[in-house]
């Protein structure tokens, strides 16, 4: 801006305008400049010294243990076991959550009445408060009571009660992280094949490809590929994640089948107040997240349609 | 013949049916919200008309339960921080699309970076600061960590730097201050940017648990998701009823808003796609 002001004052005068509104730019960037050093810069580094000690949450002193606490979580089996759920919940979740999304966007793609209709019902679980969604599916999962129960007394079958048993406990949660997480997948990929011009599958058609899955193999598919890897991380960071379900739900059980890092971090942390280990522990997943959040801008400059 | 094929009646099939998966958590919420204590799993007989049971429900949830209170609490700290939120990153985006100074390159990239950090990562320096200033059980605890968003920043940015020097030149002529500036003529003109990012901000803080969990803890100050759990610890299973009239209570407020500006809110949301 004051590199082309035009006007018709002199060089002087310029010069000190010039420093006036460098000035001013810094006046007003100032607060967000200070807030992000205090909020995001600072409390990472400091997470990443706590992690270096056996800190422990109202004590006031603190001794360096090195990597003492990284050594203890290599050898901790609850840390790996949060690990391996987080693992198994976003194997599960992220397939069925993107190439769910892309059947049905792929689907409504083509609808044109209907399309509005079913974008606001896939859409509505995303803008739902999770917490309180939480407690309905805790109820529709239940075995004992509510639909599911109902439905399987009905058919004749025994009753499955999701948060009984560790693995149908982990599986109960990923139904929900589906539930959750489709229709965002979905509206992003409706913005990606708007992209993929009308005109485009018409002369695809005119080219003889009217079969379903021929375009989709040979015209939607190559054409959406770079939006669904960008989809596919973004998902991945999601389904990491992964607490208010947990943190309402199981707590982690039965017998610390569900525990996911974050809610792991959470309560070694401010539970049972081991800050240093808690600490080591949020490096890691600061790691995981960032290596996935680094590699979503990467894909995401370089070549996705949104 | 084959456009008459069984295709369109298969995709309205697969699409009616997930459909219905989508939204019956809702219904069937809505549903319990309305029946008398007992009705819900069929265990009762004789049902009270529909409309008792939901004066019932919501008037427990509503008079007898603190959720009036959470809504409020609720609404102040997501208010609060889309307010402060929106005067530091606009003036800041500002600065950054149109002055050139020295650290803009640093604070851009500290703006980069924090968009990789997820907010979990740094709980625990906070909460150690906010303990020490004794900040913790405050609304203004709750809502320090967020009272910026390199997102937004990043967001505006984009949107300010295309828009013309010409009418800000214009303006400075005219004998306009720059905070005159940013207040009648950009932001106007922001407008389609400030309301996408609106939404994704509140539903984002409506919707946020681990925070409040770590930060609050009196019954008086927690926000909606918080006092939910509150409320399910203390009543058990027997007011199921107002449970889940409070559920009810608590999701409606964000779908109304999504109900009410679709296209905006889709936008809003999906925006941490593109973040």
């Amino acid at each position: 801006m004051n590199t082309r002001s035009d006007t018709r004052a002199g060089n002087d005068a310029l010069r000190s305008a010039a420093v006036s509104y460098a000035t001013l730019a810094r006046v007003f960037s100032a607060p967000a400049f200070l807030l992000l050093v205090a909020t995001v810069v600072a409390p990472v580094f400091v997470v990443v010294l706590i992690s270096f000690t056996d800190y422990r949450l109202g004590r006031l002193t603190l001794n360096v243990v090195g990597l003492g606490n990284y050594t203890r979580l290599l050898s901790d089996p609850f840390f790996w076991g949060a690990l391996r759920n987080c693992a198994i919940y976003t194997a599960i979740v992220v397939p069925i959550s993107v190439f769910g999304a892309l059947y049905l966007a792929v689907l409504l793609d083509a609808r044109r009445q209907s399309r509005r209709f079913y974008e606001i019902v896939f859409f509505l679980p995303v803008t739902s408060t999770l917490t309180a969604m939480s407690i309905v599916w805790s109820y529709l999962l239940n075995g004992h009571i509510g639909p599911l129960a109902h439905l399987l007394a009905g058919l004749g079958l025994p009753p499955v009660d999701f948060f009984a048993d560790g693995t149908l406990a982990l599986i109960g949660l990923s139904i929900i992280g589906v539930w959750h997480l489709i229709g965002f997948n979905l509206i992003l990929f409706l913005a990606g094949l708007t992209v993929i011009s009308s005109e485009l599958k018409e002369a695809s058609a005119l080219d003889g490809m009217d079969g379903f899955w021929d375009r989709l193999r040979y015209l939607t598919w190559p054409l959406l590929a770079p939006t669904t890897i960008v989809i596919f991380v973004l998902s991945c960071i999601q389904a990491f994640q992964v607490f208010d379900t947990v943190a309402v739900l199981t707590n982690g059980g039965p017998y610390g089948a569900t525990e996911m890092l974050l809610h792991k971090i959470n309560t070694d942390t401010f539970t049972a107040l081991k800050a240093g280990y808690g600490s080591a522990l949020t490096v890691v997943y600061l790691v995981l997240i960032g290596t996935f959040s680094l590699l979503q801008v990467w894909l995401g400059n370089r070549k996705a349609h949104f | 013949m084959a456009r008459f094929s069984v295709r369109p009646i298969l995709a309205h099939a697969v699409l009616a049916s997930v459909a219905f998966v989508m939204i019956y958590p809702f219904v069937w919420m809505w549903r319990a919200s309305t029946q008398a204590p007992g009705e819900i799993f069929g265990r009762l007989n004789e049902t009270p008309p529909l409309l008792a049971s939901i004066a019932d429900n919501y008037a427990r949830a509503l008079l007898d339960s603190p959720l009036p209170r959470f809504m409020l609490n609720g609404a102040i700290m997501t208010g609060g921080i889309l307010l402060v939120q929106i005067v530091t990153t606009v003036t800041c985006a500002y600065a950054l699309a149109k002055f050139e100074f020295r650290g803009r390159r640093l604070i851009f990239a500290i703006v980069l970076l924090s968009l990789s950090v997820p907010a979990q990562a740094t709980a625990l320096p906070i909460f150690i600061v906010l303990a020490r200033f004794d900040m913790l059980d405050t609304y203004a605890g709750v809502m320090l960590p967020y009272l910026t968003s390199g997102f937004a920043i990043f967001l505006f940015h984009q949107f300010i730097r295309s828009f013309p020097d010409e009418i800000i030149l214009a303006a400075r002529l005219d004998g306009m201050s720059e905070v005159e500036i940013v207040i009648r003529i950009l932001l106007p003109a922001m407008m389609p940017a400030l309301a996408a990012f609106a939404i994704f901000s509140i539903t984002f803080h409506w919707n946020d648990l681990y925070w409040p969990m770590i930060v609050i803890r009196s019954v008086d100050l927690a926000p909606p998701t918080l006092g939910l759990l509150f409320f399910r610890g203390q009543e058990g299973g027997d007011s199921f009823g107002p449970l889940m009239a409070c559920a009810t209570l608590v999701t409606a407020p964000l779908i109304l808003i999504f109900l009410a500006a679709q296209r905006r809110f889709v936008q809003g949301v999906t925006m941490t796609g593109v973040k």
